[in-house]
């Protein structure tokens, strides 16, 4: 009896041992892990100081291009200069903010990380980031910039991050599905109309196939499909119950009504509408330019092109991307600082944004783009859609606005409410959030 | 007899018929780990891949596949797993035996307010106490160790605990210590050799419930541990959920890699602390 | 502390030698210790800065200002408070209901040696061993409305013969993921009440038994009033437990669509992380401590009756 549990506890204590002993206690990753032990722990034989360490968050998790692309950047720095190295973490969407939030408060936080650009001016005006007006006056690189990201990295006239790449949401449409429907791949839909018949004629219940799959999952990433669409038929935030505004929602209800999108669209993200586009269940989707790489490798049989957004009265879309943000905490700002002149340099040019199916905040670099893309329709698309790109903010509280719109389009898409009942309880909800 | 014959049978199907339920999901997490992306969101849904693939489970053991972007490094989460697992364990044992022993056999002032604090402390859930707690061990220079979380997953699964082992205790009647006084034994040496035997079933399963809490829980682990190689699997599932991308297949390969061991333990285990059965009593 | 009792304490081989007074609280002390610490410090933290105006500024800067009240006035003035405690009080009913019949059930059932039935207990269990990461995207799936497993199996079956929505409909939404938190509730009850019943004395049965009672009636009169410090202890932990469920409603639908699953957890969540309001969050957190503290207090009140000891 009693020898039992001892045998018991011996067993569990020698697998620790044995376990602990054998594994391997260092991961194989690409490049930068290597070097940033050998920095830490030994100085490098060849530089004469041991490189200091930058150390940077990102939310892309670990799964997809963007994650290596940015692995990629920090790899690149490293070799090109030898008196810092960037060593990167890839923190999961979901919980960035509260990973952040928690690393403020315990002053863990770490130099660098990658913000979502209507969250910028949250953390800055909290105080939590580093005021880099200073550092960009001395580079003089600030007139190089596109007017809507550059606004995302100001709060009251003062530096605090600078754009990494823009993305936006377009107009996705599997063309072997379209055909089949009959339905004129040369002239895309334009307007809502001719988008819902489009949507209905690529509807195959029987298939389990719907016209168009669509975002409306309860965070940031539902707003930002759901917002363009406010604004395309003359709505706006202040007024989110107006006619206009109404329509918008509306006609998102429709759809799903209608059966040409998926209930399922209240839980469904990027990750969820990517899948039911690639493996044929979705005729269209709406989402960003970064998918641009990925889809030829998962799904290399599938031919597909973008369309601009439909609209009623203006093209409109979301200005997506993020910018790179300083911890004021930060013990290696000049570090951080040479990362970030590395990576938005023309010279580095396209690279990143490239890899990641972004486009690029500076009008240099996105020239170079624009030349090589002349013949490419879908980075044409990409750019002519990034004119009528309306960036969200900046607001400090941009979250809370974001919420009360969030909250409208589950409501009707849930059938909880009527779309004209959940945008005026919006609109209630907004003028305490916007009036402040 | 006949009769218990057929209540035997009886229970069989009905345990068979609640046992199959139960699994669903679990036969869900498996099915869905062999099929390739596009069968996943089939309707209608197939129970048995139909063109099932293995590269969901190359991916999560970490060996070449044509996923480049996946960083995988499954025996050092599981290792690190296993770290965290353990020592809670044995730290939750090692602090609630003498706790519950004591609220078993003593009356003292503050006795009712202990076991009020004890159930008050499992009240909050973990994401609201991360800020305090992190707080508090970098503070204390416990930020990106092992030993930080290993206290913050004890003191989950201390209350529990030391309420499971002391109901074990009460069981035990007084007079079989006091013989033992008698017999010239000090009040610890009788705990040792004695009593604890006797509650074996107790503390085995308060050894599983610790060390599943531990193995399972990830809100501390992501907070507490920055770097890549100090992190368990409960944090290793999240490299496959991405911004953009979910790589659903390997996380459910990944996600049954790491249930099998656990769910071969608990086949053995679970007799141990049920107390095994009695065949033939009627219940 | 007399002499008296010095050598009684000796005699009987005790190292202590101070009274019996003190002796408890020696064995009490180390987790007493760890768990203030550990525990305590958070709890405490969070009540004072439920007093306090607390932002990602504050967080920033370190420096609180004490409002008083008005977190709590804030908190419980909101609309949603109110939805996302009824959502929890319905959500810790139902799950704590039928995990609690269902567990006991398959308590009985398994009390009693049939062919495999170590191997079903055992499978049965395996609910907690997978992370709740994974226990959420595997729910989201089952419950799809197309190509989920459970509107398959249901219309399969003719139980139904429309699909149901389950969590992208504001009606059952709630319903599911209370499903969700009866599977991973299942292997709790099972084992706390398996571990009871094995602990109960047969000589009752056999007597019932020789007076003519019937499964049924040993049922009632006899197996669950002997159970009652087990079953008072698993329906108060489980209800600590329930109402602090935060990650699976969190994974399957984030307190959606728009508030049908919120419960307090996913609601202070959300005023710390989406909104930054430390101090109404923490105001969230001492308002279900004091719901819980409150049933705590009945549950001790119950056992204490009870025990002899």
């Amino acid at each position: 009896m009693k020898t039992n549990l001892r045998n018991l506890t011996m067993l569990l204590l020698a697998t620790i041992f044995i376990v602990a002993g054998c594994a391997p206690t260092v991961t194989t990753q690409p490049a930068e892990q290597p070097t940033a032990v050998a920095a830490t722990e030994v100085p490098a034989t060849e530089a004469p100081a041991a490189a200091l360490p930058v150390e940077m968050w990102t939310y892309y998790g670990d799964t997809g291009p963007a994650a290596a692309c940015v692995k990629t950047a920090a790899e690149d720095f490293n070799v090109a200069q030898s008196k810092y190295v960037l060593n990167i973490r890839n923190l999961a969407f979901t919980d960035f903010n509260q990973q952040v939030t928690t690393a403020i408060a315990a002053e863990a936080t770490p130099d660098l990380m990658i913000v979502d650009n209507p969250d910028n001016a949250r953390y800055a005006a909290a105080g939590a980031l580093a005021d880099l007006t200073d550092k960009v006056k001395t580079w003089g690189q600030a007139d190089k910039f596109l007017p809507g990201p550059w606004n995302s990295t100001l709060w009251e006239g003062k530096n605090y991050g600078i754009p990494l790449g823009s993305n936006t949401v377009v107009l996705w449409i599997n063309t072997d599905l379209a055909k089949a429907a009959g339905l004129d791949v040369n002239n895309p839909p334009k307007t809502w109309d001719e988008f819902e018949t489009w949507a209905g004629k690529m509807t195959d219940k029987a298939k389990g196939v719907y016209g168009t799959a669509l975002l409306a999952k309860k965070d940031e990433t539902g707003t930002f499909l759901f917002l363009p669409w406010i604004l395309q038929n003359g709505g706006d935030l202040q007024h989110l119950d107006s006619p206009e505004s109404i329509a918008a929602l509306a006609f998102w209800t429709k759809l799903v009504e209608e059966g040409y999108a998926p209930k399922s669209a209240v839980t469904d993200g990027f990750a969820e509408i990517y899948t039911q586009f690639t493996s044929g269940k979705a005729g269209m989707m709406i989402s960003g330019t970064w998918n641009v790489n990925s889809i030829p490798k998962d799904a290399p049989d599938l031919k597909w092109m973008v369309a601009p957004l439909p609209y009623t009265k203006q093209a409109a879309s979301s200005l997506g991307g993020e910018n790179w943000a300083m911890f004021a905490a930060s013990k290696q700002q000049d570090g951080a600082w040479e990362f970030l002149k590395f990576v938005t340099d023309p010279a580095y040019g396209t690279k990143l944004t490239d890899c990641m199916g972004y486009i690029p905040s500076r009008t240099d670099v996105l020239e170079q783009v624009a030349a090589k893309s002349a013949n490419d329709p879908t980075m044409l698309v990409f750019l002519k859609q990034m004119e009528s790109a309306a960036a969200r903010g900046p607001l400090p509280n941009w979250s809370d606005a974001s919420a009360i719109v969030q909250q409208a389009m589950q409501e009707a898409l849930s059938g909880q409410k009527t779309p004209e009942q959940a945008m005026q309880d919006a609109a209630v909800a907004m003028k305490s959030v916007l009036g402040k | 007899m006949k009769s218990v014959q057929v209540e035997s049978y009886l229970r069989f199907a009905l345990g068979l018929i609640a046992t199959a339920i139960y699994l669903i999901p679990l036969f869900w997490m498996v099915s869905t780990s062999l099929k390739p992306q596009t069968e996943i969101f089939q309707t209608p849904p197939s129970l048995i891949p139909t063109h099932p693939q293995i590269d969901s489970y190359r991916s999560a053991l970490g060996l070449p596949t044509n996923r480049p972007e996946l960083y995988i490094t499954g025996a050092l989460y599981f290792k690190n797993s296993l770290i965290i697992a353990s020592f809670t364990t044995i730290l939750t044992l090692l602090l609630a035996i003498p706790a519950a022993y004591g609220l078993s056999r003593f009356d003292f002032r503050g006795k009712t307010g202990y076991m009020l604090f004890l159930l008050v402390a499992q009240m909050l859930p973990s994401v609201l106490l991360v800020i305090p707690l992190f707080v508090l061990f970098k503070n204390l220079g416990l930020y990106n160790t092992h030993a930080g979380v290993i206290l913050a997953d004890t003191a989950l699964a201390l209350p529990l605990a030391i309420i499971i082992l002391r109901t074990s205790f009460i069981q035990i009647p007084s007079v079989l210590e006091e013989a033992a006084w008698i017999d010239g034994g000090t009040r610890l040496q009788v705990l040792w050799y004695i009593i604890l035997p006797l509650i074996r079933s107790g503390l085995v399963a308060v050894g599983a419930f610790s060390f599943l809490a531990a193995w399972g829980e990830f809100v501390f682990a992501l907070s507490f541990l920055g770097k890549p190689e100090l992190q368990p699997i409960s944090i290793g599932i999240f490299q496959f959920i991405g911004m953009y991308k979910t790589q659903w297949d390997t996380m459910m390969a990944f996600s049954t890699l790491v249930a099998i061991p656990a769910v071969v333990a608990f086949l053995f285990l679970q007799r141990q602390f049920i107390g095994g059965m009695t065949s033939g009593s009627v219940k | 502390m007399t002499i008296q009792s010095v050598m009684n304490n000796l005699s009987k081989g005790r190292t202590f030698l101070f009274s019996d007074k003190l002796t408890p609280y020696f064995y009490i002390l180390p987790s007493v210790l760890f768990l203030g610490v550990i525990l305590g410090f958070p709890i405490l933290f969070s009540v004072i800065i439920s007093f306090q105006k607390y932002d990602l500024a504050t967080l920033v800067s370190k420096q609180a200002q004490f409002i008083g009240l008005q977190n709590y006035f804030a908190v419980l003035n909101q609309p949603a408070f109110s939805i996302a405690l009824s959502h929890s009080l319905k959500f810790t009913f139902f799950s704590i209901f039928f995990q609690f019949t269902i567990g006991l059930g398959l308590a009985l059932l398994f009390s009693k040696a049939f062919p495999m039935s170590n191997i079903m207990r055992g499978l049965l269990l395996s609910g907690w061993q997978i992370p709740s990461v994974v226990t959420g995207t595997l729910f989201l799936f089952l419950f799809n409305l197309d190509y989920g497993l459970i509107n398959f199996l249901l219309t399969s079956l003719h139980i139904i013969t429309e699909p149901i929505g389950w969590i992208v409909q504001a009606d059952t939404a709630l319903s599911a993921v209370i499903i969700a938190n009866i599977w991973l509730g299942i292997p709790f009850n099972v084992i706390m009440l398996s571990a009871g019943i094995t602990g109960l004395p047969e000589d009752v049965y056999e007597a019932a038994t020789m007076d003519g009672a019937n499964g049924w009636q040993k049922l009632i009169y006899i197996t669950i009033p002997l159970l009652k410090p087990t079953i008072l202890a698993v329906l108060m932990l489980g209800f600590i437990y329930t109402l602090r469920v935060f990650d699976v409603i969190w994974i399957i639908t984030k307190g959606g669509p728009g508030s049908a699953t919120e419960v307090l957890p996913t609601f202070a969540y959300r005023l710390s992380f989406i909104h930054f309001n430390f101090g109404q969050s923490a105001a969230v957190a001492v308002i279900t401590l004091l719901i819980l503290f409150s049933g705590a207090v009945l549950y001790l009140r119950a056992i204490t009756s009870e025990e002899v000891l």
